[in-house]
């Protein structure tokens, strides 16, 4: 009986043992990992893994390499403020000059800020006085604050100075892609991925590649440009990722865009690209409350004035007008119209082209004629099948249906694979009374993207990247 | 008919300029015309600012004699006076003492550009200006208002390079002014006590972010016979070793950052720390585990009485030397030592009631083991307790062990402190922020052991379950196994990472 109670009360014990620890032991495991350093980078790091849509290469795979803060500012800022400190004790030294000038430019490509491409370039332009001949970075940064302003025939004409192809090529790639001088883009992205194999020459092909409406190769370009993808190249990873968002969002796979552009963003959070399109794609979907809050997140994370603001406006006044507001989005429209004209111009970072597509988002009748003045005027700089669609819109509203036909022929010609452009020939085709043909084109339209509708055709515009 | 002509003359022009008043007003900044923005990029020196100025040259129109709509370094020195006067205006900068700096115009580029570089179109000139004062700057107020007349997305950039560290403003006709401490470089006797103040607060915040030990302080104190002393002498030792730990660094990245970086040995230092820690845990573990087996064991083998005082004294307790080996019967006045403490608590009656059982910090298990050999009630209620196999859990050795690994690996924000310090040439500045910021440390981990130490205590007295706590000196020790595991989990990730 003795021997009984004793062994009862022995597995008793042993049973609360079991429970204690059952109910302990996790606790404080719990306490101890989430109080280790870097454990909520870790965590994303595993989940990535475990949950991801995106296989190898597409999921990053150096989330072990991201520091804790993932701003891209706060890096660029040191490195201004090393060279400000170096060129302080040596303001003779053009190069260390050139790679202030270079990290500008990198700061004012990834802010959106205007000034900094003014410092960018006055920075170069003391570099050059320095040092006249073999100054590649400095006339680089020269180039590309041209291409900033539009003027791709300078930007082509400084690149032809360069004496360095690692940096010339590039420029000739994104001008030639402008100017939809297809051929040469080719040519110089070929030379360039020959050259580098770097993420960026590779990620430059795929953009050709799309552009020329072979899919495949440039599918297969940016799998090659993530297989050589190195840790710490944060904003080059997200960007590609971002624009292998945007070539699936065209064709229709809205899903696999979603899961690019939130990869993008876990490497750079504040990634504004990724931003802008995520709101894109919920807009398309009809979450409206969704768009808006990342809209309004990438007002938030702007101190000052950016290239990224009326695009903001032009999609907030879309999700006015989704829901009905109709006085709401036509102040949205009016304020993005203010930034935009004063943007306009020569020696500008605005674009006519985002004017005139205000304009004809908004469809005033009394805009049509302007819309269709600005683009004939942009075309002579641009030439690429987006610009040459937002011309044969302009052109369609103001029912100058032969002159649409001819354009949008122009940018269909390029071989792009562009719903948005069939579609536009279609509607063209229609007004003019070629059924059969509209109705190709519209068979091409929903074989390119089969989820096409009408709140895809009001979000087309809204994009970042890819040409848009 | 001209009334009529008048009247639609009229209107259309009201409403044309209401729309631009309109605009005017509610403008928010655009993306300015690159023709209205300028950009400044300001170095602040012990008492000078030196600008290096980019605006639009229609600002200075006087000074562009040739009208090409580029100041050339001639063109500034022709005008240095007129730029003086106008731009002293526009751009104020006062010290701490409200005293405008005396202003300096100097050209930037001596050098032509080539023709190339030449031929861009460029409505901007850069001018170097200098701001002096005659005492050091311990504050800059800064005024800016170089904006083109009624355009109201003007902006300029500004870079302030302060103490290496940089930041930047964006000047708009709303937002004029800045104001700039001018740092760590000139303390006062009462700047320095508060900087030192201000380290000791950021130490001990600092200290409650992840890591810094305080689990690893927690864990052990809350499963061992501690007494705050033992609680101080960790706190302590974890201190010492991290501050050590940081000078060590702090020299090592000063004399030798060419040849290896600080950044570099983290990773050893915290496997290092993680390997130390699973080996003190682990042996915990196994003497907890075995004192908790030998008190189960204890707990069925006897059930007898001392005829006692409850213990009072909180620690060891005399057993009676009838219990003494070899003594063949028993003897209730012989002393014989419980400890009081232990978790293994187990109720029976005395009935001596001849006094307290004196404290005394000494135990003999295998003594303890044999006087436990009988049978017989006890009539009051006593805890008398198992000792470990050392009689002593709490060992000097373990504390200053743990303490050590506890603080082996320097806190990075620590060495950032040193390392800024020493850059500004502030080396023994740097040294004693330091200490002060791992007294902040010392102070939250001491307080935290303490804590432990007397919640224990207080735990003690609550009417709980006891097994469960008796578990919790094994479970503790599970817990420091566990910190280590994941301190060298993290480490070897990063030394396998690269």
């Amino acid at each position: 009986m003795k021997y009984n109670d004793i062994n009862i009360d022995k597995a008793n014990k042993w049973k609360r043992l079991g429970i204690l620890v059952s109910i302990g032991l996790p606790i404080i495991s719990i306490a101890l990992i989430t109080t280790q350093p870097n454990f909520w980078l870790q965590l994303e790091a595993v989940s990535s893994r475990a949950f991801s849509k995106l296989e190898e290469p597409y999921r990053y795979p150096f989330y072990q390499s991201l520091a804790g803060n993932r701003t891209l500012i706060a890096p660029l800022q040191q490195e201004i403020a090393f060279y400000q400190e170096r060129i302080r004790q040596y303001p003779d030294r053009a190069l260390e000059q050139a790679d202030l000038a270079s990290t500008y430019l990198r700061m004012a490509r990834l802010t959106g800020e205007g000034s900094w491409y003014l410092l960018a370039d006055q920075t170069a332009r003391q570099s050059l006085a320095l040092l006249p001949i073999d100054n590649s970075e400095a006339l680089a940064v020269l180039a590309r604050v041209a291409e900033a302003n539009h003027d791709f025939n300078k930007t082509l004409q400084l690149a032809a100075q360069i004496p360095n192809p690692k940096e010339a090529l590039p420029m000739q790639v994104t001008a030639n892609l402008a100017m939809g001088r297809l051929e040469q883009a080719d040519q110089a992205a070929e030379q360039l991925v020959d050259l580098t194999l770097s993420m960026h020459a590779f990620t430059l092909r795929a953009l050709v590649k799309t552009a020329q409406g072979n899919d495949q190769e440039a599918l297969q370009n940016f799998r090659y440009a993530l297989e050589v993808e190195e840790a710490g190249e944060l904003s080059h990873s997200a960007r590609t990722r971002t624009l292998l968002g945007r070539f699936y969002y065209e064709r229709g796979d809205l899903q696999r865009a979603k899961d690019f552009y939130q990869e993008a963003l876990r490497i750079a959070p504040n990634d504004a690209s990724a931003l802008l399109n995520l709101a894109q794609l919920e807009l398309r979907q009809g979450h409206y409350r969704v768009a808006e809050r990342y809209y309004h997140r990438v007002a938030q994370q702007q101190a000052s004035p950016t290239v990224f603001d009326p695009l903001i406006l032009r999609g907030q006044a879309q999700i006015k007008a989704a829901q009905g507001d109709r006085t709401g989005a036509e102040t949205l429209w009016a304020e993005a119209e203010t930034q935009l004209r004063q943007s306009v111009g020569s020696l500008s970072l605005g674009h006519r082209r985002d004017l005139a597509r205000l304009l004809l988002e908004r469809g005033h009748s009394q805009d049509i004629a302007e819309a269709v003045s600005l683009m004939a005027a942009e075309v002579q700089l641009r030439r690429d099948a987006d610009t040459l669609g937002t011309y044969a819109w302009a052109l369609t509203e103001a029912k100058r249906w032969q002159e649409a036909q001819s354009i949008i022929q122009m940018a269909l010609d390029s071989g792009v694979r562009s719903a948005k452009l069939w579609h536009q020939a279609a509607t063209i085709a229609q007004a003019t009374g070629n059924k059969a043909e509209a109705n190709t084109y519209f068979q091409k339209v929903r074989a390119i993207d089969p989820n096409f509708n009408e709140k895809a055709r009001r979000a087309i515009h809204l994009g970042v990247g890819l040409g848009s | 008919m001209n009334a009529k002509l008048h009247r639609h003359g009229i209107l259309p022009l009201l409403a044309f300029l209401t729309t631009l008043l309109f605009l005017a007003v509610t403008a928010t900044p655009g993306q300015a015309h690159w023709a209205d923005m300028s950009a400044a990029e300001m170095v602040v020196e012990p008492s000078t600012v030196q600008i290096t100025l980019t605006y639009p040259t229609g600002l200075t129109p006087f000074a562009d004699t040739n009208q090409d709509d580029q100041l050339s370094p001639d063109e500034v020195r022709a005008s240095k006076q007129p730029l003086t006067t106008f731009l002293e205006n526009a751009i104020r900068l006062r010290n701490q003492n409200n005293q405008a700096g005396v202003l300096q115009v100097s050209p930037q580029l001596e050098a032509a550009l080539p023709p190339t570089v030449r031929a861009a179109p460029n409505t901007h000139s850069t001018i170097r200006l200098t701001y002096a004062w005659k005492q050091p700057l311990q504050a800059l107020k800064i005024h800016y208002n170089l904006f083109l007349p009624g355009v109201p997305t003007a902006n300029c950039l500004a870079t302030i390079l302060q103490n290496h560290q940089l930041r930047t403003v964006v000047f708009t006709p709303k937002n004029q002014n800045l104001t700039l401490s001018a740092g760590l470089t000139h303390l006062t006797t009462g700047g320095l006590l508060l900087t030192i103040a201000g380290a000791i607060v950021w130490g001990a915040m600092h200290s409650l972010s992840p890591g810094h030990g305080k689990t690893l302080v927690g864990a052990y104190l809350v499963g061992t016979r501690s007494t705050p002393k033992h609680a101080i002498l960790l706190a302590a030792t974890t201190t010492i070793t991290h501050t050590l730990g940081i000078f060590a660094l702090g020299l090592v990245a000063l004399f030798a950052s060419r040849y290896i970086l600080p950044e570099q040995l983290y990773p050893w230092m915290n496997l290092l720390s993680g390997v130390m820690v699973i080996a003190i845990g682990l042996r915990l573990f196994i003497q907890r585990l075995s004192n908790r087996y030998s008190s189960h064991r204890q707990a069925h083998r006897h059930s007898h009485s001392h005829r006692r005082q409850p213990s009072i004294s909180g620690e060891l307790v005399p057993l009676p030397a009838a219990s003494l080996p070899g003594t063949g019967n028993l003897n209730v006045n012989q002393p014989h030592w419980h400890n009081s403490d232990s978790p293994h608590h187990h109720q029976h009656s005395h009935h001596q009631q001849n006094s307290h059982h004196p404290p005394h910090h000494h135990s003999d298990h295998s003594f303890h083991d044999r006087i436990h050999h009988h049978s017989h009630d006890h009539h009051h209620p006593h805890t008398h307790l198992p000792l470990g196999p050392d009689a002593t859990p709490v060992t000097w050795r373990n504390l200053v062990a743990l303490g050590i690994s506890g603080g082996l690996t320097p806190c990075p924000a620590a060495l950032v402190l040193l390392l800024s310090c020493m850059a500004l040439g502030q080396v023994g500045l740097g040294l004693i922020l330091v200490l002060a910021f791992s007294l902040g440390l010392a102070g939250v981990l001491t307080g935290l052991g303490l804590l432990m130490v007397y919640a224990k205590t207080l735990f003690q007295r609550l009417p709980v379950p006891k097994r469960p706590v008796k578990l919790l000196p094994a479970l503790s020790a599970l817990g420091i196994v566990l910190i280590g595991v994941g301190l060298s989990a993290q480490a070897v990730m990063e030394i396998a990472g690269g």
